[in-house]
């Protein structure tokens, strides 16, 4: 049984970092007074630790714990139902009696059994360490991949000084680190400590300064719609997506339900999806004129399918159509989409976009006009930034009356490209029958026709995200013609049908609809991935094509997650270059960062010159060791702790060189020479011969890798005694 | 008596070391697997020491005496000194039984001193802790002065006088133990351990069949005083040396288990026997291997630990890690 001895200051730390730990995780679970007795109990239970690791069995100790459980159980459910005790005790005092029995028990228990095992052998230690690392690491787990989550406390601090969360999660990993190699302390020097965390320091500063531009992808679902790179790039491995060739040519929206292995994200759609974990934010829109969408929705579109290929509507690889959006980023030049918005029924919104994850195309407010390049403010932040004018609608329906959908200045080509539809005498039929009920005065127009359709969805659709349509064909018929129950994509796809077969000139569009009800309103906005969502586009003569989503009313979907104001405003801030993400009153006083290059010089540099010294310091001696036998004896010293061997300390050197007689058995007579100079009368033998011999033998006797490997040691040297 | 007046008799280093080397040789033959024990008693003689060992009955200590007495050739029979003598000291004892005793001659009407057995070389003596403490002190005077007083007279005696005094371990009842002033005197305190396997077969089989006496040279008395002579004086005590004895000294006393520490007479008894171990070495310089070897024979008998504190040697040697390492350290620096 192996015994750690500790000392009393490192014990009383060692407690304390558990009290520190119990506390992080019974925080949120137990009351004022139960808290303050689990932590008196951990520091018993430290005490009690170091009696039975020394003197009770591990049975025994295991005994004692599951006592210590069962008694916390037994005393708790005790003292609230004895009828007699609620008589005689106010509720209050029962309730924080049995709160304070069981987390007392319940952390004396937990922490006497980890001290104890870690008494009896050092791998437990591991697990002390992980007890208390693990409390730090769930207390700001939720705090991954530029989310906010509890403690609030912590990222309202951060932003409050101007802070960015992120350095100071590092900061805190670092912290945690060090406590970490703390607990796997047993007795050593305070040197070896502060050695130990020094060289911890520097090698995690080097790392870190090495590592600190390395993009951690948070893992984005935006529901099946495949709308960023890597997405489809797991969809590419996967193999089943049909359309996703990688070219950027999205086309996996076409049947989004079922092929593309869509369809049971988690978090789609615009009605409905938040409900599980925090989603992630894909991008920050930021406005540069008012905007208030009708409806309280933002479209921002990044694609439209709108060719028929036979079986579904896909993105039109042959680019000939569809001239109005643009799908490559901005380099250099601005791009200009081909002008299909009528300015006088549209108003011109300008905004920047900065993509905090990789898409194939670029995105923006839907009816984007012009995409222009902007510099990116944050290159570790974000991945891409542009400029995107948008012409969008501000007209209600209802002043868009009596126009036809398709011109009479398109081509018979071009009407065809947007009238395409399958084959299936359902989709007209259906659509007559819809169009019976209308008003006789609105019978030819086209925009009535499409609200009736679009009625007619909303009234009988049933938005879930539970019926995927996988496992058929043609999962747009078999929506519409079945119990009209799916999400956004069948919607959407089930009205550009339906739209096409009376005529009227309609696509998909895929993208993010941002209700900026859930948005803390002001002038930037957050994308989230769970707002990746899908809709129908009809085209209006002398209008242009608009924005023509469904809303069911019946829906099975919880109401989605608002997003975190702050988080928002910050990724904000930091688009337009404020480093203090808009808390410093005057923009412009700087703000304090991290100088990380010069902390990465200042390591480096320094790296450099405790090597510079090592290696000084070695061959200066072994250079002396030809002037003086002292040093010749030194050096030859020196040489052997290269390859670690040192003597112990209290050994004398005469008992050193005869445990060194396997390497080099010349040692023997060399110290003798040695000492006989130092203590007797004076040198006898030739040291500088001995110490050649020596070398000699150690060639012999090393493979060459070892004596590599001592002659890249700079520190041996100032090891040898 | 002249061989105090005159300068003893000096031998080259080589010389002294064939002297000591010859002794071992002889009692190797007689005494077997007691090696380390054989060198402790030839750096005791050599380094003007007495030695007391701690040992069993029937473990060899009387044949490693009277191997140590016949290997020194008596070549002044006119003087009157045996080379080995052995006492067993009982209880009823008197002091003259050891010292000797004046008697009253009529012819001459006279009192005569005649010489007890402590004139003599090497003197045995045989359960020391058995007699009572006057006889113990008797002796005593005997060692650390190397004379006897009796009747206000005192008699010298000779140069070489070493006492080998043996005690039993276990059987203590009835016994007066001895108090710390007189293992002072003695360099050594030797426990004797059990003797291996191979060793204990080998007495077996030699023990029936005769053995042929040992036709080793032996040496003089003479001989082994001028080999004293030339060790004090030709072998090396660095000053280091010193300051490592006194450390450790320094270091025993400071120790919370020791009540009382080692006395500097123990530290001057040192430097003769660490000379000795030197030269039985091969060395004309006291290293530090030779500290190491012989520290906690020289003083774990002179310690009086706290109760429980455990073994004294343990002690001794906690305290060596300090003054070893600045020794050790001391020899890379000027």
């Amino acid at each position: 049984m192996t015994s750690l001895r500790e000392s009393p200051a490192l014990l009383a730390l060692k407690a304390l970092l558990h009290m520190f730990a119990v506390w992080l995780y019974l925080r949120g679970l137990a009351s004022g007074p139960a808290l303050i007795a689990a932590l008196a109990m951990v520091g018993v239970a430290t005490a009690t630790a170091t009696w039975t690791r020394r003197r009770l069995r591990l049975r025994a100790t295991l005994g004692l714990v599951g006592l210590a459980v069962a008694g916390a159980w037994a005393i708790s459910e005790w003292l609230l139902d004895s009828t007699g005790l609620w008589a005689g005790l106010a509720p209050r005092p029962t309730l924080h009696g049995a709160d304070m029995a069981f987390f007392g028990l319940a952390a004396f228990a937990a922490i006497l059994l980890l001290r104890d095992l870690s008494g009896r052998s050092r791998l437990f230690t591991v697990f002390e360490a992980a007890f208390v690392v693990g409390a730090v690491v769930f207390l700001f787990a939720g705090h991954r991949g530029l989310t906010l989550d509890q403690p609030r406390f912590f990222s309202d601090w951060a932003w409050s000084t101007g802070r960015d969360p992120q350095v100071i999660l590092r900061g805190v990993g670092a912290v945690v680190a060090g406590i970490s190699v703390l607990m796997l302390l047993e007795s050593q020097r305070i040197v070896k400590i502060i050695a130990s965390l020094l060289t911890l320091l520097l090698v995690g500063g080097v790392v870190y300064w090495l590592i600190k531009d390395l993009r951690i992808e948070p893992k984005i679902d935006t529901g099946g719609l495949g709308l960023t790179n890597q997405e489809q790039d797991r969809q590419g491995d996967k193999g089943e997506g049909k359309d996703a060739d990688g070219d950027g040519q999205d086309g996996k929206g076409d049947k989004g339900d079922g092929k593309g292995g869509g369809g049971n994200g988690a978090n789609d759609g615009l009605s409905g999806g938040g409900a599980p974990p925090t989603p992630d934010p894909v991008a920050v829109a930021v406005f540069h004129a008012t905007y208030d969408p009708p409806g309280g929705i933002l479209y921002f579109r990044q694609q439209v399918l709108s060719y028929f290929d036979g079986n579904h509507l896909v993105a039109d690889a042959s680019r000939t159509w569809d001239k109005d959006v643009i799908v490559d980023f901005p380099h250099g030049e601005p791009i200009e989409a081909a002008k299909t918005q009528n300015p006088d029924f549209h108003v011109q919104v300008p905004t920047s976009m900065f993509l905090l994850v990789d898409h194939p195309q670029p995105f923006g407010l839907s009816g984007s006009t012009t995409i222009a390049p902007r510099p990116n403010p944050d290159p570790r932040r974000f991945v891409a930034a542009y400029e995107v004018t948008s012409l969008v609608g501000n007209m209600p329906y209802a002043r868009l009356l009596g126009r036809d959908s398709v011109p009479t200045a398109w081509t018979p080509e071009e009407r065809a490209h947007y009238l395409a539809l399958p084959d299936d005498p359902r989709y007209p039929a259906l659509a007559e029958e819809l169009l019976r009920d209308i008003d006789p005065r609105f019978m030819s127009d086209d925009l009535m026709k499409a609200l009736v359709i679009k009625h007619h969805l909303e009234t009988h659709g049933f938005y879930t995200r539970k019926k995927t349509y996988n496992d058929v064909d043609d999962p747009t018929a078999a929506f519409l013609f079945g119990d009209m129950h799916g999400y956004c994509v069948h919607f959407a796809h089930s009205a550009a049908l339906l739209f096409r077969s009376v005529g009227i000139a309609s696509r998909v569009a895929i993208g993010y609809a941002v209700d900026t009800r859930l948005q803390g309103g002001g002038s930037t906005v957050l994308v989230m991935a769970d707002r990746a969502h899908a809709w129908p586009e009809i085209h209006l003569d002398g209008v242009g094509w608009i924005t023509f989503d469904i809303y069911p009313q019946q829906s099975d979907e919880v109401p989605q997650v608002v997003v975190s104001r702050s988080l928002e405003s910050m990724l904000g801030e930091l688009a337009r270059e404020d480093k203090t993400a808009g808390r410093a009153a005057d923009p412009s006083t700087a703000p304090w960062e991290i100088p990380w290059s010069a902390i990465g010089l200042g390591l480096l540099l320094t790296l450099a010159g405790l090597l510079a010294l090592g290696f000084g310091g070695k061959w200066s001696r072994r250079l002396l060791a030809r002037q003086s036998p002292r040093f010749a004896f030194a050096a030859t010293l020196d040489g052997l702790a290269d390859l670690g061997e040192r003597r112990r300390l209290g050994e004398s050197r005469e008992r050193f060189a005869e445990r060194m007689v396997g390497l080099a058995p010349s040692l023997v007579p060399m110290t003798r020479a040695h000492l006989r100079s130092v203590l007797g009368r004076g040198l006898d033998q030739d040291i500088h011969a001995l110490r050649r011999q020596v070398q000699r033998e150690l060639r012999a006797a090393l493979p060459w890798w070892r004596r590599l490997l001592a002659t890249l040691n700079p520190v041996g040297w100032l090891l040898t005694r | 008596m002249d061989a105090e007046l005159a300068p003893a008799p000096t031998l080259s280093l080589d010389a002294a070391r064939a002297v000591a080397e010859k002794i071992r040789a002889r009692v190797r033959y007689d005494v077997m697997g007691r090696d380390a024990v054989i060198e402790l008693v030839l750096v005791a003689l050599f380094g003007d020491g007495h030695l007391l060992l701690e040992d069993y009955p029937g473990s060899g200590k009387t044949t490693l005496a009277k191997a140590l007495g016949t290997a020194i050739v008596d070549d002044r029979p006119d003087d009157g000194l045996p080379t080995f003598r052995r006492v067993q000291f009982t209880p009823d004892m008197l002091p003259g039984d050891v010292t000797g005793v004046m008697v009253f001659d009529a012819n001459s009407n006279d009192f005569h001193f005649r010489p007890g057995p402590v004139f003599t070389h090497v003197l045995l003596v045989d359960e020391i802790n058995r007699t009572s403490p006057k006889v113990q002190a008797a002796l005593l005077e005997c060692m650390a002065e190397k004379q006897v007083t009796v009747d206000n007279q005192s008699h010298r005696l000779d140069d070489l006088f070493f006492v080998m005094a043996t005690q039993n371990p276990l059987d203590s009842v009835g016994t007066y133990p001895l108090p710390l002033a007189q293992l002072d005197r003695f360099l050594f305190k030797v426990r004797m351990v059990h003797i291996d396997r191979a060793s204990e077969l080998q007495v077996l089989a030699s023990w029936g069949a005769p053995r042929p006496p040992c036709d080793l040279p032996r040496v003089t008395r003479d001989q082994i005083i001028a080999a004293r002579a030339t060790l004090r004086a030709e072998v090396e005590v660095s000053p280091r040396v010193h300051e490592c004895l006194v450390d450790l000294a320094r270091a025993i006393r400071e120790d919370k288990r020791c009540i009382q520490g080692v006395s500097t007479r123990s530290l001057v008894l040192a430097v003769p026997a660490l000379q000795t171990l030197a030269l039985l070495r091969g060395r004309d310089f006291v290293a530090p291997e030779d500290i190491e070897h012989l520290a906690p024979h020289i003083f774990q008998h002179r310690l009086s630990l706290v109760p429980g504190a455990g073994d004294p040697t343990l002690v001794v040697k906690d305290a060596l890690v300090k003054p070893m390492e600045a020794l050790a350290r001391g020899t890379l620096r000027r």
